[in-house]
């Protein structure tokens, strides 16, 4: 069903032969991948791996790579403020000035993207009170657990109502009953046509939100399909062991063994 | 093995001698060792109060910090020889003399107490390991009281010194135990200190009352030198004999110093006698104190304080709609949109931020020092309103100064508001779509002006006009526009990071000190013109003109910064 709809439509994001280097060692090493509206990417790999560089150069906080990036159309070079416009990045347990409270620093999150302070207002109170923090709306984060900041930063990455929204492990510090609700969101939001771009290294949950997987190693995209594709190409098992299979270098149990040996 | 420097490996093997008696006391003295060789390393690489940096790691590593702090306290050390030759009368000269090292102790103590008194980090390393109570707590004594003798030894070798050439080695020994004595008396005034704070405010609220009580001591110490010094020239301290009244046994320096005077001349009078006494017993009933009804509480509350977050965050319900002071500002002085959001953003910040208050404050008390030497020389408030008198020939000098010093706030709050330990948090400018960084920058100047410029400037124009009547406005308008025109110039010339974007780096700190050196000449011109221009109605007002203009034309040229010039964390 999904190739039919891609046919029809354009793509959302469009990474063409991406390459970018950190004093002259690549990370990212010739990207290529388009992605359709609705969909929900899993883009996993193991540390160092490249995947907070793609996510830095898709948010346009990066701008010296190589290759060609588009967002909605737009090249996230030449029009960052419209691609911005249409992003919402969700980081993974940001620093926040934590000295304000989620009510100002939702406003102003609101201000830099250009929007409303009365719809800001209504869709903050909404968001946080589904998220139960509508009593803290005007407390100081200084006191938030991990849990509620994270929450706060979901919130200030939905709040303008993105059409593409970035995910950098979004379930950093949330407790179980909030990463159903996140898992919930994530469906709903495709739903709606919403494309989401999710970085993990949790794989059971990218096994469950992910209607397309895309594993990074070493700069490459190694393997690229819904899971089941996955599943058929590397034999019927977890992603957790599909991704071990295709980016250890050495057995893992290896591993596991040699550490057990400093005893002997 | 850790390497110790020559310092802490001494202490340490002092510290270490009564081994015995801690075996008695039920420790492992290998453990003990151990214990306090890494502790020992680790405070040489944390920054100390001198520094007043957060520790970030791409900042310089830090070692050799113990060096640093026994420096720092010898050079305070040595300004209070000063008390030695402050006065004929030996008892005089104590007080003076333990008024500062205690005053000066308590301080630096206060500062970065909590850091050594509690280390929470034992609680996850030390006590999972087969340690035991004794071992631990040892430990802890000992570790406190070798930070403690690293600050107090070299503080009060210079007056030992002196104390010995000037009054004898028999005062100089009396010296000796007193500095002993009342530095245990000391320890006890902090721990009663901190219990206190901990009665009435939370523990979240603790850092800031800490912070205000650095910003208070600040104010004072420089104020105590600049006053000081003047009052020697008025030679009211000189001929000044600090005497026996009984009220006096209230002043724990004067304890200490009967104990000194006692040991040069022996004084029979009650009260001298009654205070010396006291000198050797408070001490010992402080530590008594501690001891038996402060430490086991303490220990919980202090754990709370350095804890990330003491207390889970309560809901609470705040009134909605009011229109505050900071909004009504806003509307007034900034546009709407991403200006307007900068400019409450950066308001609330420099509320808030603790780093920046300790940064900032200080110059405000700073501020009213000047104000206040500089009217010290009259005699009598007439004086005073006949320096203010625009029709008299000193008002000229005073009133530029009185105006134009208000601007080392804003030059400092300026220059603060860049930094903040939350920098990191900066990487919601780069996400969003913000076509040119200039209206969050004007919006943070702005926000900068109106919390310190305008209310100094309006209590020196209301201060004006009750003299001189509605004509001095003209004067507070002129400088005004001298100093906006002068922050928007700071702002843009030498602030390359958003507001609150920088990273707390102490290795610029050379550069900002001549970038202030830079912007004061720049001030002092403004200041110049203005004075020049003083008598001549007209010739303000041109100036002021031209200021204001200058000012406008670069308000609209920040505004259109481009994000080529910034630097800023990105994510």
């Amino acid at each position: 069903m999904l190739s039919t709809q891609a046919i029809a439509m354009e793509p959302i994001i469009v990474l063409k032969n991406l390459w970018k280097s950190y004093s002259g060692t690549p990370v990212l090493k010739g990207i290529n991948l388009s992605v359709m509206p609705g969909q929900v990417i899993g883009y996993i790999g193991p540390n160092g791996a490249g995947k907070s560089t793609t996510v830095k150069i898709l948010c346009g906080l990066l701008s010296d790579f190589e290759g060609e990036v588009l967002v909605a159309g737009k090249d996230i070079r030449k029009e960052p403020l419209a691609a911005k416009q249409k992003i919402g990045f969700i980081p993974e347990l940001a620093e926040l000035y934590e000295t304000l409270t989620p009510h100002e620093f939702l406003h102003f999150m609101a201000a830099l993207y250009g929007m409303d302070a009365q719809v800001a207002e209504e869709r903050m109170t909404k968001m946080l009170g589904a998220f139960g923090l509508a009593g803290n709306l005007h407390q100081r984060m200084d006191t938030f657990s991990k849990g509620m900041r994270q929450k706060v930063l979901i919130t200030s990455g939905l709040l303008h109502n993105p059409d593409i929204i970035i995910m950098d492990e979004p379930l950093s510090g949330l407790d179980a009953n909030s990463v159903i609700i996140i898992k919930e969101l994530i469906g709903k939001l495709a739903a709606e046509g919403k494309t989401i771009f999710y970085c993990s290294h949790m794989m059971d949950v990218v096994e469950k939100v992910s209607d397309r997987i895309i594993l990074i190693n070493q700069g490459e995209v190694v393997a690229d399909g819904s899971f089941e594709e996955l599943k058929s190409q590397q034999g019927n098992q977890s992603l957790e062991r599909i991704f071990a299979q295709l980016t250890a270098s050495d057995s893992i149990n290896q591993a596991a063994s040699d550490l057990l040996s400093a005893f002997q | 093995m850790p390497k110790l420097n020559i310092i802490n490996q001494s202490l340490l093997g002092a510290f270490m001698l009564p081994k015995a008696l801690y075996r008695k006391a039920g420790a492992n003295t290998t453990q003990l060792r151990t214990i306090l060789e890494y502790k020992l390393m680790m405070d040489d690489r944390r920054p100390n109060s001198f520094h007043q940096t957060s520790h970030k790691k791409q900042d310089k590593q830090i070692s050799m910090a113990t060096l640093g702090t026994m420096l720092m306290s010898l050079l305070m050390g040595l300004l209070f020889i000063i008390a030695f030759f402050a006065s004929e009368d030996v008892l005089t000269c104590g007080v003076i003399y333990f008024s500062m090292f205690i005053i000066m102790l308590a301080l630096t103590l206060i500062t970065d107490f909590t850091n050594v008194l509690i280390d929470i980090r034992d609680n996850f390393i030390i006590l999972p390991k087969p340690v035991n109570d004794a071992t631990f707590v040892i430990a802890r004594i000992v570790h406190i009281s070798i930070h403690v003798c690293k600050l107090m030894l070299p503080m009060a070798l210079p007056g030992l010194i002196t104390a010995f050439v000037k009054l004898g080695p028999i005062a100089g020994i009396a010296l000796l135990a007193g500095v002993l004595l009342s530095t245990v008396f000391t320890i006890f005034l902090i721990n009663a200190i901190y219990l206190l704070v901990l009665k009435v405010s939370s523990p979240q609220k603790f850092k800031n009352i800490i912070s205000y009580i650095q910003i208070v001591f600040a104010v004072l110490i420089y104020g105590g030198y600049q006053i000081v010094p003047r009052l020697f020239e008025k030679s009211i301290l000189k001929n000044a004999v600090i005497g026996e009244a009984p009220a006096l046994l209230l002043a724990p320096p004067y304890w200490f110093a009967a104990l000194l005077k006692e040991s040069t001349q022996f004084s029979t009078h009650p009260v001298v006698l009654m205070a010396a006494a006291l000198a050797l017993l408070m001490p010992v009933l402080g530590i008594y104190v501690v001891v038996r009804f402060f430490a086991p509480t303490f220990n919980q509350k202090l754990a709370q304080i350095s804890g990330s977050s003491g207390e889970a965050a309560v809901a609470k319900k705040v009134a909605g709609n009011r229109t505050t002071y900071s909004q009504m500002m806003a509307n007034l002085f900034t546009n709407k949109g991403i200006e307007q959001a900068s400019f409450l953003f950066s308001w609330r910040m420099m509320l808030r931020n603790r780093d920046f208050k300790l940064k900032v404050y200080p110059a405000i008390g700073y501020m009213l020092v000047i104000f206040a030497v500089s009217f010290l020389r009259d005699n009598s408030l007439s004086d005073v309103a006949e320096e203010l008198d625009l029709t008299s020939r000193k008002s000229n000098i005073t009133i530029m100064m009185l105006l134009y010093i208000t601007g080392l706030v804003s030059i400092t709050s300026l220059g603060q508001m860049n930094f903040s330990e939350h920098y990191k948090a900066a990487w919601m400018f780069r996400v969003t779509p913000v076509a040119t960084p200039g209206p969050i920058l004007s919006g943070a100047v702005k926000a900068s002006i109106i919390q310190f410029q305008l209310p100094a400037f309006m209590l020196v124009a209301v201060l004006l006009t009750i003299i001189n009547g509605p004509m001095a406005l003209l004067h507070v308008a002129v400088a005004f526009c001298n100093l906006s025109l002068m922050a928007v110039a700071l702002v843009m010339f030498s602030n390359d990071y958003l507001p609150w974007s920088a990273p707390v780096n102490k290795n610029n700190q050379g550069s900002s000190v001549m970038k202030t050196l830079a912007l004061m000449f720049a001030l002092s011109i403004l200041g110049l013109l203005h004075s020049l221009a003083f008598p001549y109605w007209w010739a303000c007002v041109a100036l002021g003109v031209l200021a204001g203009a200058a000012a406008w034309f670069s308000f609209r040229d920040l505004q259109k910064t481009g994000w080529n010039r910034m630097k800023t964390y990105q994510y």
